[in-house]
């Protein structure tokens, strides 16, 4: 791999970080208020753990001093207390991370390959039906809020067909250990929609990106070739087209996680699905201000990791990036 | 083929894209600013709720039906405009303006103020909305201002991205060297030539913001962090949500909210796209869009 090309993506990505640290930090102080008060004055925080939260954030010190020991705790992995659940933040958050990923991650990659498989068409027979479908449906979906979509779907799904529950996660009463196949299946009843309405949302984009990345490769000479050589149609998409279709895709699919945590946000409040989205609303709601830090500190972290993976892949597949 | 010279407006709404967004943007800023006279009850005022009708479907006297406090959905949106059209033109402006000026400075200097830029660019792109959002709401509480500065702090990146590189690839073209080669000044190929060439571009990401910036004000308000005194289509989702409208079956309470929200956001993007072959001649007629 190119060095260079690694050093400054490494670079940006630590930069990126290094905002988001700062920007945190910033916002606890230059925010209205005195902001030591947003460490202890809580009600919900009793007087000896505010002494120890003194002490262990130097409230009582310079800014410059409090600044090196957010620091030195965030590289501990010490976010933190929180005001509403009285446990360390980290483990509060780690508990709802899964509850996100299960209603986003298979709907992601479902809503990538119909994608694919759409765009492919769509570009193919270009200026037919499947095309102009995807051309005008496409960019109206981009307008479609997604918890206004969520909320159509519980309408008509939930509320007037009866087939799945208005929101939750669980039948309450269930649980894994007495009964884990009830379990799983009331979950599975219950994350449906959320992840209907997640793949519903991303489907538009990615068949767009792909569409277009085909219609790119299509007017290429070594398809013209290809053609010439007589390739089947088959193993002229398959071979010739996807391969190099796809790759835009890639680096797609790393910005549309930020769009994905961003849409699971509104779709866990839609559904009352209590991930990670939701953790961070309530947080906000309650003014648990360790919690909302570290909820937005992860997942922006967790965004920028994301492509600085998704760039490095994309470098490591396609040397047109890496030496572009 | 012979030249003709047809006024820019005459394209804009001889597209049907193009009168349905003007048509709509038009009636809604008609809407905002002249919510007193037009609505049929001023939702603001608790004395004019009809608590006898709450939660009523459309009838005569409420066309769009009410809420569980006995609002008029339909004055409630009509006042609704103004935040979301304060939100989408505020951020329609702002965000192309300090991309363009970014983008242009990146350009015209290049060398170390290039790379600075490129650099602060790459590291903004890929800060997420949503959480910074929520973050900063927590703190300053719920107001539609924090969209506004926010995708202004983050929007420009991707603007200024897209004009450095249509000024450099500008700056080589025939024509420009053509106007250099008769000695133009070095401010007039800018005045003249780069800048306008960034036209299409602007306009195209102005109004993808301001589409994108409704969306996020609907979407925070919807969360709850919009403004507590200001009535906004957004917060209208959110009361429904919380009032159970989705038990009660209050489809009207849910469908026209959204449905305005997403015709104000669609309205923009199809402007965009108008705008951007009103400002490209070479996009008209050129045979098949993609």
């Amino acid at each position: 791999m190119n060095r260079a090309y690694f050093a400054r993506r490494l670079a940006t990505a630590l930069l990126a970080v290094w905002v988001a640290v700062l920007l945190n930090f910033l916002l606890i102080h230059l925010m209205p208020g005195d902001p030591a008060h947003r460490f202890y004055a809580d009600p919900r925080v009793p007087p000896e753990v505010k002494q120890e939260i003194i002490r262990n954030f130097g409230l009582d010190r310079p800014l410059w001093y409090q600044f090196v020991l957010y620091l030195r705790n965030l590289f501990r992995g010490d976010l933190g207390v929180s005001y509403s659940f009285q446990r360390p933040v980290l483990q509060v958050i780690a508990e709802r991370i899964p509850w996100t990923l299960a209603i986003t991650v298979i709907p992601t990659l479902l809503s990538m390959l119909l994608g694919i498989y759409l765009g492919l068409w769509a570009a193919w027979r270009r200026g037919g039906v499947v095309d102009f479908l995807l051309r005008s449906l496409g960019i109206a979906a981009s307008s479609v809020p997604s918890f206004w979509l969520a909320m159509l779907l519980v309408m008509l799904f939930a509320f007037w067909w009866r087939l799945f529950p208005l929101m939750g996660m669980v039948k309450p009463g269930l649980s894994f250990a007495e009964s884990p196949w009830a379990f799983l299946g009331s979950l599975a009843h219950h994350a449906f929609l959320p992840m209907f309405t997640l793949f519903l949302i991303s489907l538009p984009g990615y068949a767009l990106a792909m569409r277009n990345a085909v219609i790119c490769v299509l007017g290429e000479y070594y398809i013209l070739a290809a053609q010439g050589k007589g390739v089947s149609v088959r193993r002229l998409l398959l071979r010739h087209v996807l391969k190099n279709a796809v790759l835009p895709l890639i680096s797609m699919f790393s910005l549309s996680l930020v769009g994905v945590l961003g849409g699971a946000v509104l779709v866990e409040q839609v559904f009352s699905w209590y991930g990670m989205g939701l953790l961070m609303i309530r947080a906000a709601q309650a003014r648990d201000f360790p919690l909302v830090q570290a909820a937005a500190l992860i997942s922006i972290v967790l965004t920028i990791e994301a492509n600085f993976v998704a760039d490095l892949v994309q470098a490591w597949i396609d040397p047109r990036v890496r030496y572009g | 083929m012979a030249r003709e010279r047809v006024p820019r407006w005459l394209v804009l709404l001889s597209r049907p894209s193009g009168l349905f967004a003007v048509a709509f943007l038009g009636l809604c800023v008609a809407l905002a600013l002249l919510a007193e006279s037009v609505a049929p009850y001023d939702p603001y005022d608790p004395g004019q709720r009809a608590l006898e009708a709450a939660l009523s479907g459309p009838c005569p006297a409420h066309p769009l039906g009410t809420d569980a406090f006995g609002t008029d959905l339909l004055s409630a949106l009509i006042y609704g405009t103004r935040v979301a059209l304060i939100v989408g033109l505020t951020t329609g402006v702002t965000v192309p303006l300090l991309g363009a000026l970014l983008g242009g400075v990146a350009a015209f200097f290049g060398g170390g103020v290039d790379r600075g830029v490129m650099f602060l660019v790459d590291v903004v792109m890929v800060l997420p909305g949503l959480p910074l959002m929520i973050l900063v709401a927590s703190y300053v509480g719920g107001s539609y201002w924090i969209v506004v500065v926010l995708f202004t702090f983050l929007g420009w990146a991707g603007v200024c991205r897209m004009v450095r590189g249509r000024i450099l690839s500008e700056k080589e073209a025939l024509y420009v060297e053509a106007a250099r080669s008769f000695g133009a000044p070095r401010w007039r190929l800018i005045v003249r030539h780069l800048i306008p060439s960034t036209y299409p571009l602007l306009a195209l990401t102005a109004a993808r913001t301001a589409a994108g910036s409704v969306l996020a004000e609907a979407g925070l308000s919807f969360l709850g962090f919009g403004d507590p005194q200001a009535i906004s289509w957004g917060k209208i989702l959110s009361e429904a949500q919380s009032q159970g409208a989705l038990l009660f079956g209050a489809w009207w309470w849910v469908l026209f909210p959204g449905l305005v929200v997403f015709l104000l956001s669609f309205s923009f993007i199809s402007l965009g796209y108008v705008l951007e072959e009103v400002f490209n001649p070479r996009l008209r007629r050129g045979g098949h869009r993609g």
